[in-house]
């Protein structure tokens, strides 16, 4: 439990950073830095650009995505913004709206 | 239980928080923040900012004024710089607060309730003290031992006069030729001079 949760009903306005994993259940508007994984579940709205470990969102982004492993937009995600990462996974389901780069 | 948020130490936010729900900061807030749930800064924890909740409880450190509707609670740890505000004030042992503290009725009976507790207190508060009463007669016994010691250095003054004469000539030799009209007002000035006179003997003390 040494995560962060940002819960339903929280908005943070500002910029979040953290060494540790980020759960994100509410609203993010500003920035949003994290050194290790990001859940954006669902009902969270992000308008932000995100640096992060692991990103799995099920929630709705606005802003661009980048990690340092991989990115997963799981069905019911809506995502509008580039993403950067290593792998990018993109569930059926889900909606994407962006510039995708991978290292290739 | 969905609306617990968590900023985990470790963990550094600039920016305002608010919405409902109940927030746990261990680890660094700097901005407002404003929650209609209980607030909770937990040892290690860091608010650099004004805080608004109905419940807000406080074993870490806050640079900021604290506001509750309902309570705030100061636990050991906490170390608060702000005003603080709320309808009833725990501050515990341990917890350390610069600021002002009200406590503030939400309701209009509230308040009167709240002065009773408030003018009980400096009733106890008087108990005490004539407890501590009996503290300083048993100390006036080693003040009276102590006594003797002070009337000495007493004397030492006189000596002192006996020294401030001897200055005193040298000032009237060179008041005097000076202020011929007023001869009656400047002996007073001369007492005050006598005194300063035993200062400037510290001073060829030297």
């Amino acid at each position: 439990m040494a995560s962060t949760v940002i819960g339903a009903g929280i908005t943070i306005e500002g910029e979040v950073t953290t060494d540790d994993d980020v759960v994100v259940q509410g609203t993010i508007r500003g920035k949003l830095q994290a050194k290790e994984g990001l859940v954006v579940e669902s009902g969270a709205v992000i308008e932000a650009d995100v640096v992060a470990g692991p990103i799995r969102i099920a929630g709705q982004v606005t802003g661009n995505l980048t990690s340092s492993d991989r990115v997963d937009l799981a069905n019911g995600a809506r995502v509008i913004g580039n993403v950067k990462a290593a792998r990018i996974t993109i569930a059926d389901g889900a909606q994407f709206k962006g510039n995708v780069d991978m290292d290739v | 239980m969905a609306n617990e948020t968590t900023i985990a130490a470790g963990t550094v936010i600039r920016g305002s928080i608010e919405g409902t729900g109940n927030l746990v900061v261990a680890g660094h807030v700097e901005g407002d923040v404003q929650l209609s749930g209980e607030v909770t800064v937990e040892s290690g924890g860091l608010v650099g900012a004004n805080v608004r909740a109905a419940r807000i409880v406080v074993r870490g450190a806050v640079r900021g004024d604290l506001v509750a509707d309902e309570a705030v609670h100061l636990e050991d740890g906490a170390r608060v710089v702000g005003d603080v505000r709320a309808a009833r004030i725990a501050i515990g042992r341990g917890a350390l607060v610069r600021g002002y503290v009200e406590t503030t009725g939400a309701e209009g009976n509230r308040p009167a309730a709240a002065r009773p507790a408030a003018a009980a207190r400096p009733a106890p508060a008087a108990r005490p003290a004539p407890a501590a009463r009996p503290a300083p007669a048993a100390r006036p016994a080693p003040a009276a031992a102590k006594l003797p010691p002070p009337k000495a250095p007493p004397p030492p003054p006189p000596q002192r006069k006996i020294e401030a004469p001897a200055q005193a000539p040298a000032p009237r030799s060179t008041g005097t030729p000076a202020s011929m009209g007023a001869k009656r007002e400047p002996p007073p000035p001369v007492v005050p001079a006598l005194k300063k006179g035993a200062k400037a003997v510290k001073k060829r003390s030297y």
